[in-house]
């Protein structure tokens, strides 16, 4: 038997599960878009690294992370479930030991963190806003008809790119328009939009912050070429992709599952039950807490979103 | 305290050592919430105009979307609250709203108050205690033009407790956050907390109140505790009221303390109040890092923040209602200093979202980057081991090109 850590970090966008043995190697590897379902995303990410992992692995550990890590740690039983932004550097580093500055943009926010002899120095995150992520560029490329793979290539052919204010999505996409209608071509549109992102990522979240080389860029949007070139230009400093940089969150939360020193069964079974989510608003005053009650096979495993212990003893209530 | 309910039947909480006002059933007086601090506003409002008063609703969401959708939009998220609290508050009876009407902009939230409260139909009073200028004497100035009655003594006296009350129950309430974290017996401060708030606003005069103050700082400090001899020590700056109210910022302290975390939160209605009228000394205190007042309470924000960051603590958050302008300008401050001290401080923005989600994962982010720091000094173990076993793993082999 040889002992093995699952990592999965379930995104808005993409779900990406990774396996590790215990030098850190990757065993395996799947990646898999959410679809507005995290259960299910995580249910086919498993079937696939059932496939793919050799016959005596045994996973002793699982660890989540992402915006749906809670949901899914219970449904996994997972022993770590960590936030997206210590996942991402631990991965990082176990891949980059030299980074200084982790550059990440990813669907729905963007972050950067800053590390200094492979400690997390400083970090910061987009708050409310929703521009310079990449639901914003594939929302986008949608309205130019574009897929998104070829969108960097467009981009990268670009002699002139249009300005494009940065500031604010909407602001943004009324200037696209604007930039559309008066004759610029799709090409430099393009490019101006790669740009505008770069630029309000610098503006909102690395503002304030020294970026210094090495720089490590990730996230579903360092795979557009375009922007990486808009980051090297803007930056003055070579930016690094890895290939597999999808997958630090995940791999950053399966390190740090291994570093538990906790075993937990893992169960691949989990692909074949039935896992269902409820929304119930509680009554019990008039905070109305919404409550996410999570049940396997009509079974309540958990629920949360509730403010005091009236939610709980309501919702346990129900369901006995 | 004195509720509507209790006034109706006769029963008044006020004691004897100040001449007590009967209490006129018509009046019924009630003061926003912001943190605990709504006490000092019945007080003033029992014993210097004899109104009845009734303890704010609890705020839910409710309120949150009542204040919401009857504000400007752009407009700070403390008007929004409070507009909700009064919503809440006139649809059960109540007619007297106060609020401070002095500082920045909160000093004119009452004008717009009043006039989206007639709007929307209700027929209130609404008290600007300060009227633009903070200071005592106003204070009686207003409430004398509205209790002719009022006289300069009288006044003197229940100020006096009211000054009394603040200074007990911040000092109080700044040893529990530092202490609560460690707490043996799970909810044994915020007992003797709330013990002490009953308690304290029957006190008749200053020396009562002090008395009462006494007491609970002996009961407090006899709490078991078991703290580490280094703890780690995160400081909470910024606008007043979100710093003070946990409803708007998430119950971020609620949080800090689940996660074993002593609080400096040195920023109370005490330092609020000193802070208004010694700009200049709080400029001295500032490092050479601002040298003109920055309006509010902003100079303060720096000069504690300077002090925290050479007392070596671990982490600053720095938290502000969406659209603060004075906090805006410190945030940049901010981040010089953090540069120059190498002391991390997170910023975070709060406006009329409920979802505690995303505010959670910054603070676990936060505190596990100070936590990884602190394992040794500059080595973190976790990172180190992973980094060791990646480069033996050989997994990075495919970098390199991009260098």
């Amino acid at each position: 038997m040889k002992k093995a850590y699952l990592g999965v970090d379930i995104g808005s966008i993409s779900t990406k599960g990774v396996v590790i043995d215990e030098g850190s190697n990757v065993l395996a590897s799947s990646y898999l878009w959410t679809q507005g379902n995290p259960i299910q995303a995580v249910k086919n990410v498993v079937a696939e690294l059932k496939e793919s992992l050799p016959d005596e692995c045994v996973i002793v550990n699982s660890g989540t992370t992402g915006s749906a890590r809670k949901l899914i740690g219970l449904i996994l039983g997972s022993g770590v479930v960590k936030n997206e932004i210590t996942a991402h550097a631990v991965g990082t580093l176990s891949v980059v030991p030299e980074a200084s500055t982790i550059l990440e943009i990813g669907g729905q926010d963007s972050k950067i963190i800053l590390i200094n002899n492979g400690v997390v120095m400083d970090y910061a995150m987009n708050t409310i806003c929703a521009a310079g992520t990449g639901s914003f560029l594939s929302s986008q490329a949608k309205r130019l008809d574009l897929e998104l793979e070829d969108f960097a290539e467009l981009a990268l052919s670009s002699q002139n790119p249009a300005k494009i204010a940065a500031r604010c999505t909407v602001f943004a996409e009324s200037d696209l328009v604007h930039k559309a209608q008066i004759g610029h071509s799709k090409a430099d549109i393009v490019a101006g939009l790669c740009r505008a992102v770069v630029l309000n990522y610098l503006n909102n979240v690395g503002k304030g912050k020294q970026i210094k080389g090495p720089v490590v860029f990730q996230g579903g949007v360092s795979k557009n070429a375009a922007v990486v070139k808009e980051f090297e230009n803007e930056l003055g400093l070579p930016v690094y992709v890895d290939p597999n940089g999808h997958l630090m969150g995940a791999l950053g939360v399966a390190v740090l599952c291994k570093n538990a020193q906790e075993e937990l069964f893992f169960d691949f079974n989990i692909t074949n039950l039935d896992f269902e989510t409820r929304g119930v608003e509680c009554e019990g005053c008039p905070n109305h807490c919404e409550m996410i009650c999570v049940y396997r096979e009509e079974i309540l495993l958990d629920a949360w979103g509730n403010k005091c212990d009236t939610g709980m003893t309501l919702v346990s209530n129900q369901a006995a | 305290m004195t509720t509507a309910n209790q006034a109706a039947t006769g029963q008044t909480a006020v004691s004897t050592a100040v001449k007590t006002l009967a209490l006129n059933p018509e009046k019924i007086a009630v003061t926003p919430t912001i943190g605990d601090y709504h006490i000092l506003g019945d007080i003033l409002m029992e014993r210097c105009l004899g109104y009845t008063t009734m303890p704010c609703p609890p705020m839910t969401k409710r309120t949150l979307e009542l204040g919401a959708k009857n504000s400007p939009d752009m407009i700070c998220t403390p008007f929004k609250i409070t507009l909700g609290n009064q919503i809440e508050a006139a649809e059960q009876g109540a007619n007297v709203f106060i609020m401070p009407g002095a500082g920045c902009r909160l000093g004119f939230y009452d004008i717009l108050q009043r006039q989206v409260l007639k709007d929307l139909g209700f027929k209130v009073e609404l008290i600007s205690l300060f009227d633009y200028v903070p200071t005592a004497k106003r204070l009686f100035q207003t409430l004398s033009s509205i209790n002719p009655d009022l006289t300069q003594e009288h006044f003197d006296r229940v100020f006096a407790t009211v000054v009394q009350i603040t200074l007990e129950m911040d000092k109080l309430a700044d040893f529990m956050r530092r202490n609560r974290a460690f707490e043996i017996t799970k909810g044994d401060f915020q007992r003797a907390y709330q013990d002490y708030l009953q308690e304290v606003i029957d006190a008749s005069c200053a020396d009562a109140a002090a008395d009462v103050g006494i007491k609970y700082d002996k009961i407090l400090k006899a709490i078991p505790l078991d703290k580490p001899r280094r703890p780690i020590r995160i400081g909470i700056l910024g606008e007043i009221y979100v710093v003070v109210e946990p409803f708007s910022n998430c119950h971020m302290e609620d949080w800090l303390t689940e996660h074993k975390v002593e609080i400096d939160r040195p920023f109370d209605l005490t330092r609020m109040a000193m802070a208004i009228n010694s700009v200049p000394e709080l400029i001295e205190k500032s490092g050479g890092y601002v040298d003109y007042n920055l309006g509010s309470t902003a100079n303060e924000v720096i000069a504690q923040a300077h002090s925290m960051m050479q007392d070596g603590i671990d982490g600053i958050i720095h938290v502000k209602p969406a659209s603060c302008s004075p906090e805006i300008t410190a945030m940049t401050i901010l981040q010089n200093m953090s540069r120059d001290f190498g002391v991390p401080v997170m910023y975070l923005t709060f406006d009329t979202e409920t979802g505690e989600a995303g505010v959670h994962t910054r603070l676990e982010a936060f505190l596990d980057m100070i936590t990884m720091k602190r394992q040794d000094d500059s080595v973190s173990e976790v990172v180190n081991q992973a980094v060791a076993e990646g480069n033996q793993a050989g997994i990075n082999q495919k970098k390199g090109e991009g260098y």
